[in-house]
């Protein structure tokens, strides 16, 4: 079974009071979920929160439940909507901007720009722009399929048409190049 | 023992800072408690690297609690609903803003408190003595025990009132009306307890324990402070109260005149101890729940001061 036809399935399971069948759901489409979010606003709380409202809202409402074709499509369309109110809630300045923007995705941020928005400390915001500029374009490509897309060393050397070696040989430098960096 | 680099790239400690099911958990479990300065180290760089997507086992123990809650919550609505009366609860809780009570009307009170009520005005401000302000609505009243603020920090309300409660973990606020207690550890609410009425709470911000009377011993604790979110029921915008919402639009005006019309609307004495101060002129557009804030956020276009005396907010340079 694909992981969207399972998805399908603990979706019906929800609409008939299943609880361990949302638990299931939330642990197919977390990750999914949590890097979807963090391309719209690059605030890992708020996203969480927001992913935790999602699933809460789903069993509210698991009595009035339509069925879905597409569950992972319809969950990144009602946490767009959760982070874009939270968001606006926030913020009422960037209200008008966001009412503007209307139903067009905003502008999608890149890693780089996520995993330096995430970190509260200026220091290390500062020290984690500077590393970044050092590692080649291949390294960046890597470290973002292995860390943030959660790749396997062996569907990143798939994806990149290289060996697992050569791919891990890639990633294990840039580490000790960033780990330098980081200090 | 492996290096730090040769930790990172491990794809099962991988794993294991993400919170995946994996066998290898226990083993890490281990090594952390062997060498937990390594492994912090190493699980600091995946955490940076993967943005902070955390760890989905923990997440999925808050949705647990979550869903815990809102099973408990929803028993407690029966209860309720049993009792004859329909009743609406609307829990939310967001990173700022206000939360509001439902129809809860007041309870039998035994000594004599202090009685501060807003009677005809719109609203009336109070500030207590530990530094809360208390906005009434119309007819609200509210009921200061004797000892408020000794050992214990507890009001009885009947009507509506918004609360920005200040903080006190040694004693906690607590609110009576007739069917529930509400105990505040810091945090701005609003509480509408009119007789006779639908009941609605929204909770937006701050950390609070409510016990429906009609069935005590069940205490639901809303702590937003922990990241935990749960919105039972979405909030509509239009549910923020309106009445104590103030959009306070000036251009141009000295603060005097600002002055006079925050003192209308909240219904608190508002004067100077300087003359310069009072033409010091703002513009802009100002959300608030509380005239506190109304003049925090003039403050931050131009820098004055202003404290509490008896009820009384003195403004001066």
């Amino acid at each position: 079974m694909s992981n969207e036809e399972e998805n399908r399935v603990h979706w019906e399971n929800i609409s008939r009071g299943d609880m361990q069948a949302l638990l299931a759901l939330h642990g197919n489409t977390y990750f999914h979920l949590i890097r979807f979010g963090l391309k719209i606003c690059g605030d890992d709380e708020l996203v969480k929160d927001c992913v935790n409202q999602l699933f809460l809202q789903l069993w509210d409402k698991r009595a009035k439940m339509q069925p879905v074709i597409q569950v992972r499509a319809y969950l990144f369309t009602t946490l767009r909507h959760l982070i874009l109110d939270e968001l606006s809630y926030l913020d009422k300045m960037d209200n008008a901007i966001i009412r503007m923007s209307g139903e067009a995705a905003p502008n999608e941020l890149s890693y780089e720009e996520i995993i330096i928005n995430v970190q509260h400390d200026e220091e290390l915001k500062r020290k984690l722009h500077a590393a970044m500029q050092q590692l080649t374009h291949r390294q960046k490509e890597l470290i973002q399929l292995k860390f943030f897309d959660g790749l396997s060393y062996e569907q990143i050397a798939a994806h990149t048409s290289q060996s697992v070696k050569t791919a891990y040989n890639t990633i294990y430098d840039a580490i000790k190049q960033l780990r330098k960096l980081l200090k | 023992m492996n290096s730090i680099e040769e930790l990172v790239c491990d794809e099962s400690f991988q794993q294991f800072c993400l919170g995946h099911d994996a066998d290898t958990n226990s083993y890490w479990e281990d090594q952390l408690k062997l060498h937990p300065e390594m492994i912090e180290e190493a699980r600091r760089i995946v955490n940076i690297l993967s943005a902070n997507q955390g760890s989905r086992l923990d997440h999925s123990r808050q949705l647990q609690d979550g869903l815990r809650q809102s099973v408990q919550l929803q028993q407690l609505l029966e209860v309720s609903a049993s009792k004859g009366r329909k009743r609406r609860f609307i829990y939310a809780i967001a990173a700022t803003g206000l939360i509001l009570f439902g129809v809860w009307r007041m309870l039998p009170v035994k000594k004599q408190p202090a009685t501060y009520t807003a009677s005809h005005n719109p609203r009336h401000t109070y500030i207590l003595t530990d530094g809360s302000i208390i906005t009434l609505r119309e007819n609200g009243t509210l009921l200061i025990d004797n000892d408020f603020g000794k050992n214990t920090r507890e009001v009885t309300l009947t009507g509506e009132a918004f609360f920005d409660v200040k903080h006190n973990d040694q004693h906690p606020f607590i609110v009576h009306t007739r069917t529930a207690d509400i105990t505040v550890l810091g945090t701005t609410f609003t509480v509408s307890a009119n007789p006779g009425e639908e009941t609605e709470t929204t909770l937006l911000s701050g950390k609070i324990a409510v016990n429906l009377k009609a069935k005590p011993g069940d205490k639901i604790v809303l702590q937003p402070n922990q990241k935990f979110i749960t919105r039972i029921y979405k909030l509509d915008k239009k549910a923020t109260p309106v009445w104590i919402h103030n959009r306070l639009e000036i251009d141009n005006e000295p603060l005097e005149e600002i002055a006079k019309k925050l003192e209308k609307w909240y219904g608190i004495p508002v004067i100077f101890s300087d003359e310069a101060v009072k033409s010091y002129r703002y513009s802009g557009t100002f959300e608030s729940e509380s005239i506190i804030k109304a003049l925090e956020a003039l403050q931050l276009s131009y820098p004055f001061n202003f404290k509490v005396n008896n009820n009384v907010i003195v403004i001066s340079k």
